[in-house]
């Protein structure tokens, strides 16, 4: 019961972790833009989650991240859900198996993410609607991937933290 | 067949069946379904929250470190404004000498009524490829989908989606906006778009231009108002360049908005108006 009750809040901390992590990247005036270059430590986030948790922690979070994600974004509700939601079961289970809860994991998962979310929205939107040229996509997308790199790591620092303080919590 | 019967793979068809479901009910119904509206109305406030403290931070680095650039900028807008209160003068000396020509022919009094709606930004849209953010008002103070969204100088976007407490504002620089327009100069008529080659550049085109069009740089752009969709009047740029199209059929002007979109803090919605001229 105390170990359920224990499981509960450290979701409710991811959560707020979350919507801080979300506001921050995107508030006018707290969400930096170099050189044309956007912040996005979402994918980082949810694949921390995944290294942590295992899929389905990840699963239902990477999930919720989706659906917060579309405020403010143009992409049709529901899309970055369901992105986000297997991304973070894929990862679980993968994570669970060949990979260790260290920064680099986190780092590599979550640059896997990004690129893997930036190729399907220029794919299936932007070269298909607007003949995006395909050299500047994918600089910006290095470029996004280079610029959240940092920030990511901070998230995964703060994930471990609530991760480990409950770990003691279930151990005591 | 067991795969298909395993905790992972339903977890996962659970997670498609509920994105599906959210797909779905936006499809039928329009607009954000009733969880993103929850979240957009929870997460707005704070971000508004959080742009205040970032904008009183700003200000007091600004008034202890840009001290000497601000005085030069005042100087020059105390110039600026000594010039523009003279032409308004003659502006108000032409208004009333139109509005007595108008009462001599017998015709309607020229007005423009808006009704306006003042909006805070509190994010900016999430992707390099579009241009737009959110502000802090929604269906709540009567704002709708596709309203034109103005400031002082003249029109920056519109209005793509409505929230509760908040809406999503698509500026001229993004790709799916398309405006009537024309220039002031020639009446030209033509169409305002973003461009994804121009938008690194902060500005956007002006399509479907004849070939041999008149249009020189420095040439005002302002919305027709054909279709009645937004305003007519309203500035939207300045011509900065005029191209031939790749396929040469026809020409584009490139455009500067009328303001850096990036340097926005407040904005107006038009939620009705009346124009007559």
């Amino acid at each position: 019961m105390s170990e359920h009750k224990n499981d509960i809040i450290k979701y409710c901390a991811y959560s707020l972790l979350l919507l801080a992590v979300f506001i921050l990247q995107s508030a006018r005036g707290t969400s930096p833009s170099l050189w044309g270059l956007q912040l996005d430590v979402i994918p980082f986030f949810v694949v921390t989650i995944a290294l942590f948790e295992g899929p389905y922690g990840a699963g239902s979070l990477g999930f919720a991240a989706g659906l917060l994600c579309t405020v403010g974004s143009p992409v049709p509700d529901g899309v970055l859900a369901l992105y986000y939601g297997v991304l973070g079961t894929l990862c679980g289970m993968f994570a669970l198996r060949y990979m260790r809860r260290v920064l680099p994991s986190a780092l590599l998962l979550g640059l896997l993410a990004t690129v893997v979310k930036g190729v399907a929205g220029y794919l299936f939107y932007y070269a298909l609607f607007y003949n995006a040229p395909a050299g500047r996509a994918a600089l910006l997308l290095l470029g996004d991937c280079a610029v959240s790199l940092a920030p990511a790591a901070l998230v995964f620092f703060a994930v471990r933290a609530i991760y480990l303080r409950f770990a003691e919590k279930d151990e005591a | 067949m067991k795969i298909f019967r395993s905790k992972p793979f339903l977890f996962i068809l659970g997670i498609v069946i509920a994105a599906c479901v959210i797909m779905g009910g936006v499809y039928a119904f329009g607009g954000p379904n009733l969880l993103s509206g929850v979240l957009g109305a929870v997460v707005t406030p704070l971000e508004k929250g959080v742009s205040a403290v970032t904008d009183w931070a700003s200000n007091i680095f600004g008034y202890f470190y840009r001290y000497s650039s601000l005085q030069e900028e005042n100087a020059r807008l105390k110039e600026e404004l000594a010039g523009l209160r003279n032409q308004q003068r003659e502006y108000l000396e032409a208004l009333s000498e139109n509005a007595d020509l108008r009462e001599m022919l017998g015709l309607k009094q020229k007005h423009r009524e808006f009704d306006l709606e003042y909006c805070s930004i509190v994010s900016a849209t999430e992707g390099s490829y579009r241009s737009g953010f959110t502000i802090d008002k929604g269906s709540v103070n009567g704002i709708e989908t596709g309203d034109c969204v103005i400031v002082s100088e003249g029109m920056i976007g519109f209005i793509s989606e409505v929230g509760p407490n908040y809406s999503e504002v698509l500026t001229v620089l993004d790709v799916s906006t398309h405006v009537g327009a024309v220039l002031s100069r020639t009446r030209e008529t033509a169409v305002s778009e973003g461009s994804l080659e121009l938008l690194p550049d902060g500005r956007f085109k002006l399509s479907y231009l004849p070939n041999n069009a008149d249009v020189e740089a420095g040439d005002p752009v302002e919305t027709s108002g054909y279709g009645g969709l937004y305003p007519q009047g309203l500035l939207l740029g300045t011509v900065v360049d005029f191209l031939p199209e790749s396929h040469g059929i026809s020409s584009y002007a490139v455009v500067e908005p009328v303001v850096p979109l990036e340097e926005l803090k407040s904005v107006f919605v038009v939620k009705s108006f009346e124009v007559v001229r």
